[in-house]
Order: structure tokens, then C-alpha cells, then sequence
């Protein structure tokens, strides 16, 4: 059932080296990634060959659609879809250790203390029935082993970090008690509380105002800053990327089409679909523009199509297209695209 | 939609007035505390123009267009569609009047009812307003579906057989079966991916340009107002804070809550273009049922003094069509980073005349 690799590993990976400064080791390498829903009535493979590295203290951006499959590709890292019907094979190797291979305790005392996640909806994420510091602590309390009053003062350390105002006042409250802004704070003090070397952020900023995602936004940088802790965000909105993360990667129907520095990405996108998405977001300045469309839908996961996923959409199709579209490597970027040489495609300045 | 700002405003009376519109809604166990969630705004919107209405969560933005589309009681305040009084009118005129005004919402799922077919959901304004026979009204239905790009096909089907894009499409030709003279938008656009919202944005345009419609459009988004709008209203706590053309207002912003929501929306653009200020509204935004005194702003803004605490702003022109509540309104330097402008490849001004 899995596809072989054909070289798309080893070209991602040899690009990252050469981008980052001499031989940083990653701190996180996903290597041919694919996860697959299987059940009796049906197969479906919701990420196909995903390979991409983390560095230490690196903020990594990843940006698709909804059904894109960065959420599940997520999930996957630490093993947190639920098996079955979810089959996840490839490697996940954190300084080298595969999480995927581990047994279900060792994972657990990787989850939090190693890498640690949050979500885009604090409110389902944390526990309704105990007080959010008490929440924070218990984290502390499994993986650091420290008394209950030690915690506490850790935790209400931590909620002082994440900037709540009267950090031993909310400790003992509720998470209903909370403003939006407020319990993706408690998520984030949460999960950076045992000092994770990386943090998996899945939309955090989706269900908060704009004001609120600039404050959570800058408290992640910050905490970037200061711990040196890597980032992996993902969001469906490329603004937020621009403005946080070093390099990125666009997901495409559970493939990754295109990977490399922000920048570059934006500015001469290689794969038609970042181009086209950069072309379909209303910015401010643009106003008056009208806005590009993408015709068609994206492929549903029981028709994926054998060859480029994207080319049912794509003006650029041509024949060569059916045919599998493995990850080509351009100097520290990677696309997913036969074409890519010869097309000009139209970034973000137009 | 080039130089409708003008067209609205220079040749014509206002299709919608609002005065001074205030809706509370109390407060379960308390007698005296309620929530102000909108408290006194005034606006107006002209004949075949876009009225974009931005703020954060609790600024009140769906509770005016919900008092505009009669789905609430207002407190206080008044309506004027065409001249007549909403609010003043008898049932039976009332009920009449509401064909002019039409509503999209942000979840179509919600908004369309699970047991009729699409067909059905869009015959039924007709059918309500006794408008035409079934076969009529039937032909009219699939006229306005297939001009938002869906098939009879479509049409028989049942609302959980749509896309997520395709049911804000039926939402919209639902909307225009009456042929109305004003829409309400409440976050049409929130819930769809990039490409299908960029498709929506584009479906509303045509439609305008098309039918002559007037859009009071509802969003937390200034990159989908700036693209959709002639003109923005920015709400904060129930108040209106600032008015104004668009251009004016984003490269001309008079309010300082106008100005942190320019600079705290993220922009895909590459870092060399953008510029790297990054001041940051401090705070949430308090509570509808006790709000700050003076300007509601006040608790997060950077620039207050006590004059703030104690002095409601009065809502001034500072420039023809430029309305703003600040004290300070002229004499604070806002704007002068706004993200992107240094965007050379692009002239905003240029691009619309």
C-alpha cells in the first residue's frame, strides 16, 4: 500500500542542511509519512508521503485548506489519532528516536514533556471540570515528578509567562470563567510549562479576534525567542505564516506541494497552487482587485488521482501531469511540480 | 465597483437610516444590569453601495443588522428603509416591507433547512410572500440558482448534499428570489476556505453590479471589507467608532482602535515588504453590561488620558464623509505604518480609479 519513496526523503532533507547553517541535526524529521483511514467498507490515505524536518528553535509553518490533512498529519506526530481505523506508517524521529516505534508509555512521557500541542479550540481542549492551574500542574506533576506545592507555584509561574493579569487568582479558576483570548493563553502556559523543545500549534489562533491572535501570536514568537523552543504551526491563513514562521510548507490535498523560506515562497512561488492561494486572499491593499479564483474542488480522499492532485485545477496541466509528482528538490526548497522550471508564477507582489 | 462611494452618496436619498439604534437584552437575575450590545449608533446606507461593518466578537455588528432585518426589538432608535419607519408601521406592512430586505448568514448549514430540497429552500420566500404560481416559481428558483452556479441537479438535492460553498450559493439566490433592495451579510464569507471565499467575494460583486443591490456587510475581517466595501464602519462595544470611504479610512485612519486593527491583521506578504512595527492591543474587549465610562475604548488604548474617563467623544466629520468619536481625533498620529503600504507593485489609489 505505501508508495515508494523515490528519492523525496533524501532530497528534503539534504535541502533543509544546506538552508540552516552548516549540519544542525533536526530535532524533529518526519520521513514518508502517510496515514491512511481503514475500516471494512473502505481505505482512504489522507497523507501521502509527507517528509519534512524541524530545527532546533526553528518556526516551521504549515498552510492548507480545510481537508488539506495538516491536522491529521499533526495528530500523527505524536500519535494521537486513534488507531484504529488510523494506520500511520513512515518514520517520526525526534533527536533521532522514532515516536511512531515507541510503546504507548514511552510516548506518553514524550507527549507534553518533549513535544507538547495545542489547539485551535481552547475550549474543548481543557477540562470544563477542574480548575485551569490544576490543570497546568498536573503536567508538572508527571513529568517532573514535583510536589503538589511545587507545581502550583510553577504553574502559576507559567500562567504569569503567557501574560494572564493576577496569575494566583486564576489558578483556581474555571475554564468557563475565561475569555477566548484568555483560555488559548492557559492552553499555551499549559503546554510550554514542562519547556517542550517543540510545540505543535494547530490553528491557535483561529477561533480569537485579530487583536487576540497578534497578542498570541507575539507570546509564541517570544517564547521562541527566549526558550529556543521549535515551532510547528499550522493554520489555513498565509498571513499568519508570513508573519511568524521561517519557512513553510503548503499542503494540498494530503500531499505537500511545496516547502522552502517564507519569503521565497511568497515572493516566486513554484507550485500553481501556492500561487493560486496567494492570488485568492483578499489583502487590504489589493483592494479593488478582484480576487482570483481556483476553479473546481478539491479531490475527495476515496479519488485521489494517481499523478498531480492539483491538476484538475491547475492551468498549467499538461500530460506529463498524470503521472506521480514526486518531491523535486531546489537548492533549500522543494516543489512538487514537473513543470516548475519552466513556469513564471505570480507570488504574493503583483 | 469603481467610484460607487460617490455614485451612493452625490444622487440619492439613503435606502437605509439608522438613528441612533440602541438593543439591550437583560441580564437573567438581575433586574438593573443589562447588555448593552448595541448602544446608540447611527449610520446610513445608499442605494447600490457597500456598507461594511467590522469589529471584534461582542462589538455588536449582527445584533444592527439582525435590528435592521426586524429580528430583533430595538430599545430605542430608529429605522428608516426607504423613507418609512420600520419600527412604526403595522404588522401587515411590515411583513410586506421585509422582501426589500434580505439576509445571508455565515453557516449555511444552519441557515437551510435540512428537510426541503434546495429547490424547496429557495421557493419558499415566494411561496411566503405569495408571490407567482408553483411553476413560476419553481422556473424563477432555477434562474437564480444557475446564475450562482449551480445545476437543477443541485437543485433536488438535499442541504447535506452541498459543499460548504455551493450552500452559501443557495443561501444568496434565496436571498435574491424577492428581488430585494438591500442584503445583510452577517459573515457570509467567515466560514469558506480562501479559494471558495474568493469565489463568494466575487459572486457578491457581480450581483451588485448586476441587480443594483445594497450590501450591509458584516465582518471581523478587514481584508474582506477592504475588498467588498465603498465604505467602513468599525464598531467597538456597541459603538459605531469610526466612518468613512474606505481608502480613507485605511490610509487616513482618525481612531486609534481603527488603527490597531490595521496593524494587527497579518499580511501574506514577504518580510522585505513588510513594515516590522508590531504595537499590539493590550487587553480584551470588556464586558457589554458594564462597559468603561466615557469612551468605551479607553481601557485599551494606548493613547488615553483622563479626559477619556470622563467625556463620552462626541462623533464628529473631521473630513465630507469621515466620521470618528475620538477626543483626540486629528491630533494623534495614526497610520503611518500600516502593514504593506510600502507594497510598491501595488498602488491602492491607482488601482481603483
Amino acid at each position: 500500500m505505501a508508495l515508494p519513496s523515490r528519492g523525496s526523503v533524501l532530497a528534503t532533507s539534504e535541502g533543509l542542511k544546506t538552508s540552516k547553517d552548516g549540519d544542525v541535526r533536526p530535532l524533529l524529521e518526519v520521513r514518508n509519512l502517510n496515514v491512511y483511514f481503514r475500516n471494512r467498507t473502505s481505505d482512504v490515505q489522507a497523507v501521502r508521503d509527507l517528509s519534512f524536518s524541524i530545527a532546533p528553535g526553528e518556526t516551521l509553518g504549515m498552510v492548507g485548506e480545510s481537508g488539506s490533512g495538516k491536522s491529521v498529519s499533526a495528530l500523527s506526530l505524536l500519535r494521537l489519532l486513534k488507531s484504529p481505523p488510523a494506520v500511520v506508517e513512515g518514520e517520526v524521529l525526534l533527536d533521532g528516536t522514532d515516536l511512531l516505534s515507541l510503546s504507548p508509555k514511552e510516548i506518553r512521557s514524550i507527549r507534553g514533556r518533549d513535544v507538547a500541542m495545542i489547539f485551535q479550540e481552547p475550549m474543548t481542549a481543557l477540562d470544563p471540570l477542574f480548575p485551569v492551574g490544576y490543570q497546568i500542574a498536573q503536567s508538572l506533576r508527571v513529568h517532573r515528578n514535583l510536589s503538589r506545592k511545587a507545581a502550583k507555584v510553577a504553574a502559576i509561574e507559567a500562567l504569569e509567562k503567557v501574560g494572564i493579569p493576577l496569575p494566583a487568582r486564576r489558578y483556581g479558576e474555571y475554564p468557563h470563567q475565561l475569555s477566548g483570548g484568555m483560555r488559548q493563553r492557559v492552553m499555551i502556559a499549559m503546554a510550554i510549562v514542562c519547556e517542550p523543545r517543540l510545540l505543535i500549534a494547530d490553528e491557535p489562533t483561529t477561533a480569537v479576534d485579530v487583536t487576540i491572535q497578534a497578542q498570541i501570536l507575539d507570546l509564541l514568537l517570544e517564547l521562541n525567542r527566549d526558550t529556543g523552543m521549535a515551532i510547528l504551526l499550522i493554520t489555513h491563513d498565509l498571513g499568519v505564516v508570513a508573519e511568524s514562521c521561517q519557512r513553510a510548507i503548503t499542503m494540498y490535498a494530503g500531499e505537500a506541494v511545496e516547502h522552502g523560506p517564507v519569503d521565497d515562497l511568497l515572493s516566486e512561488p513554484k507550485h500553481p497552487y501556492t500561487s493560486a492561494l496567494l492570488q485568492a486572499i483578499p489583502r487590504v491593499e489589493t483592494r479593488g482587485l478582484e480576487l482570483r479564483s481556483i476553479p473546481g474542488r478539491v479531490p475527495g480522499l476515496a479519488e485521489m488521482p494517481a499523478g498531480c492532485r492539483f491538476m484538475a485545477r491547475c492551468e498549467f496541466a499538461e500530460e506529463a501531469c498524470t503521472e506521480y509528482q514526486p518531491m523535486r528538490s531546489i537548492g533549500c526548497r522543494g516543489v512538487r511540480c514537473g513543470r516548475h522550471d519552466e513556469l513564471q508564477l505570480q507570488g504574493a507582489v503583483r | 465597483m469603481t467610484a460607487s462611494t460617490v455614485k451612493g452618496i452625490a444622487n440619492s436619498e439613503p435606502l437605509l437610516r439608522v438613528e441612533d439604534l440602541k438593543v439591550h437584552y437583560p441580564v437573567r437575575g438581575s433586574r438593573r444590569s443589562k447588555v448593552r450590545a448595541v448602544d446608540g449608533v447611527s449610520f446610513e446606507v445608499y442605494p447600490g453601495e457597500t456598507l461594511g461593518v467590522i469589529g471584534e466578537s461582542g462589538s455588536g455588528k449582527s445584533t444592527v443588522s439582525r435590528a435592521v432585518a426586524q429580528l430583533v426589538e430595538p430599545t430605542a432608535g430608529k429605522v428608516w428603509f426607504r423613507g418609512d419607519s420600520l419600527f412604526d408601521m403595522s404588522m401587515t406592512k411590515r411583513r410586506e416591507m421585509r422582501r426589500h430586505i434580505q439576509m445571508v448568514f455565515q453557516d449555511p448549514h444552519s441557515a437551510l433547512d435540512p428537510r426541503m430540497t434546495i429547490w424547496q429552500s429557495v421557493c419558499e420566500p415566494r411561496r411566503v410572500q405569495r408571490v407567482g404560481s408553483t411553476a413560476e416559481r419553481r422556473e424563477h428558483a432555477l434562474l437564480l440558482l444557475e446564475r450562482v452556479g449551480l445545476t437543477e441537479t443541485h437543485a433536488r438535492r438535499y442541504p447535506h448534499e452541498l459543499s460548504g460553498g455551493q450552500k452559501q450559493r443557495v443561501s444568496i439566490a434565496r436571498a435574491l428570489t424577492l428581488q430585494p433592495d438591500l442584503m445583510l451579510c452577517d459573515e457570509p464569507v467567515s466560514a469558506l476556505d480562501v479559494a471558495l471565499q474568493a469565489d463568494i467575494m466575487n459572486l457578491f460583486a457581480e450581483l451588485q453590479a448586476e441587480f443594483g443591490l445594497a450590501y450591509l456587510f458584516i465582518t471581523h475581517d478587514l481584508s474582506v471589507v477592504a475588498h467588498i466595501a465603498d465604505r467602513i464602519g468599525v464598531m467597538y462595544l456597541g459603538n459605531f467608532m469610526e466612518l468613512g470611504s474606505i481608502d480613507e479610512i485605511i490610509d487616513h485612519p482618525a481612531h486609534p482602535y481603527t488603527d490597531a486593527l490595521i496593524k494587527a491583521q497579518p499580511v501574506a506578504l514577504p518580510s522585505y515588504l513588510r513594515t516590522n512595527e508590531r504595537v499590539h492591543l493590550q487587553g480584551d474587549i470588556p464586558s457589554p453590561i458594564d462597559p468603561p465610562s466615557g469612551c468605551r475604548f479607553r481601557t485599551r488604548c494606548p493613547y488615553a488620558e483622563s479626559r477619556c474617563a470622563a467625556e463620552v467623544p462626541e462623533w464628529r466629520e473631521v473630513s465630507a464623509g469621515h466620521w470618528v468619536a475620538c477626543h483626540f481625533a486629528g491630533e494623534i498620529k495614526l497610520g503611518a505604518s500600516n502593514p504593506g503600504r510600502k507594497s510598491a507593485g501595488s498602488q491602492p489609489e491607482s488601482a481603483r480609479d
